[in-house]
């Protein structure tokens, strides 16, 4: 099990140590303004450091707030008071969960098979109609990589933005099948990874609906070649077991408690 | 602040010499910082002598400065494998890891502030072996460790620089470096030797059993 409650307990600072808890990092459906310059009464808000913080805590056992996280960090040019009450939002979120953790369980296998989970919310962010792409992967169901991340181009449909995001996940398969090469666990079969978009999947197989993917990047088509090539295959999963879901959007407090649980992570009961 | 003196003297850092006409010496200067458990307890108060850095020039006083960084990814991969294998968990450091590594480049820095020679006060440090605050100095502690394990049977995995691995008929251990920590997730048969092994070369402490690393606390049932 990993977990940080120390690390958590020493960043609720900023007169957060004693502050309400909440059952989700971010509300369903916020949106924050994209601003041209910080206004000067806002400038005293330790908005960067605080970001900081949550980003170490997001990329080492938390991707529970990796999407909250990386949605304030997109305004650390500019930022002003609704910016800074979605960020302390997270702590208040943090507040209640300190004692989660990453849990990794043996189960008698001796098998260790890399899943996937890729997921993208289209045209998410209604400044720039950019979506937002996730991924998370597992080892015998403990999380082991995620990433949550606004897209670079715009996707015009949500089958684009899922194809986009299912690149990124590939890319990072491919990595983490060749860590676990080098470690002495080859994975024998093409790495599995759940997608919840059914035009998303018959994409990565075969080049159709040529009107509409015709302007794709070859980028995008890298998904394509993995497939083809038996490195990682892409399977249908139903959206509300999409691990990855929590990656892209906002949910409310029972589906991300649900998905937390099928990702491990959990509340921890040993205390220090 | 005298630990640190002592291990620069026991390690033969510098030797004092005459300062040379025509090439500045590098500044030094003490930093003082607080160690804090995972929890946020006290460990201890650490005092080191550091180069100024940032005063070194390009082509002078260094030449190569990149170091890999490692990744948590393969941190929770490694923990997979360890609670799969059942493989022991341990965390080892390196006592001033920095000071390890043979200098390529001719470098003075300034002699520490509070320790200046009486008989010599204006000469300066012409060092022999790396200092903490050196552009090159993560660089040069990884070319030790790296070329120590390697001559050591470990192979380093390809997809992640600073991890090492080392099989045999009795077991496995993987070694997962964060600059001067250690890792090491090994067969019970095998952890004692490896410990040996690093205790022969390096000045190390074994912090035991890992309960943390990197702020992170791990937890074992």
């Amino acid at each position: 099990m990993l977990r940080q409650l120390g690390y958590l307990r020493s960043i609720l600072t900023y007169s957060m140590s004693n502050c309400k808890a909440i059952s989700t990092p971010i509300e369903v459906k916020t949106s924050l303004p994209k601003l041209p310059a910080t206004p000067t009464s806002a400038l005293s808000i330790p908005y960067r450091q605080a970001i900081g913080k949550l980003i170490y805590a997001a990329s080492s056992t938390r991707p529970d707030i990796s999407f909250a996280t990386s949605m304030v960090s997109t305004h650390l040019q500019a930022f002003d008071t609704p910016h800074w009450e979605a960020v302390k939002r997270i702590f208040r979120y943090l507040q209640g969960t300190l004692h989660y953790g990453l849990i990794f369980n043996s189960n008698g296998q001796s098998l260790l098979t890399l899943e996937g989970y890729s997921d993208a919310d289209w045209a998410r962010d209604s400044s720039d109609r950019k979506s937002t792409s996730g991924y998370l992967f597992t080892l015998k169901g403990a999380s082991i990589s995620w990433m949550s991340k606004k897209q670079d181009t715009v996707a015009l449909s949500s089958t684009e933005a899922e194809y986009i995001a299912t690149t990124h996940a590939a890319k990072e398969a491919l990595w983490l099948r060749g860590l676990l090469h080098d470690l002495g666990y080859p994975q024998e079969s093409a790495t599995i990874i759940h997608e919840d978009n059914q035009g998303c999947i018959a994409l990565s197989k075969n080049p159709i609906f040529h009107t509409r993917t015709k302007h794709l990047d070859v980028q995008a088509h890298f998904i394509r070649e993995q497939v083809r090539t038996n490195k990682v295959a892409l399977n249908y999963c139903p959206t509300e077991n999409m691990v990855a879901d929590f990656l892209t959007k906002a949910l409310h407090s029972p589906q991300l408690i649900k998905l937390c649980q099928l990702a491990g992570i959990i509340p921890t009961t040993h205390h220090c | 602040m005298g630990s640190e003196i002592d291990s620069h003297i026991r390690n033969h850092t510098w030797d004092l010499v005459p300062p040379l006409s025509g090439r500045k010496p590098i500044a030094s200067k003490w930093v003082f910082r607080l160690k804090l458990n995972a929890d946020g307890s006290v460990n201890r108060y650490k005092a080191r002598h550091v180069a100024k850095g940032f005063t070194q020039q390009e082509g002078i006083d260094y030449e190569e400065t990149f170091a890999p960084v490692a990744r948590f990814t393969s941190l929770r991969v490694i923990i997979s494998i360890t609670v799969m294998e059942d493989l022991e968990l341990h965390l080892m450091d390196v006592d001033t890891a920095f000071l390890y590594g043979e200098l390529k480049e001719e470098i003075y820095i300034t002699q520490p502030e509070g320790f200046i020679h009486p008989d010599y006060p204006t000469y300066v440090c012409r060092l022999n072996k790396s200092l903490y605050g050196l552009k090159q100095a993560r660089r040069v502690w990884y070319e030790t460790i790296d070329s120590f394990l390697k001559e050591k049977g470990f192979c380093k995995v390809n997809s992640d620089p600073y991890i090492y691995i080392y099989l045999s008929s009795s077991g496995k251990v993987i070694i997962f470096l964060y600059v001067d920590d250690l890792l090491i997730a090994a067969s019970p048969s095998l952890l004692d030797s490896i410990k040996q092994m690093l205790h022969q070369r390096f000045r190390m402490k074994d912090l035991g059993e890992a309960t943390s690393l990197l702020n992170i606390e791990i937890i074992r049932n």
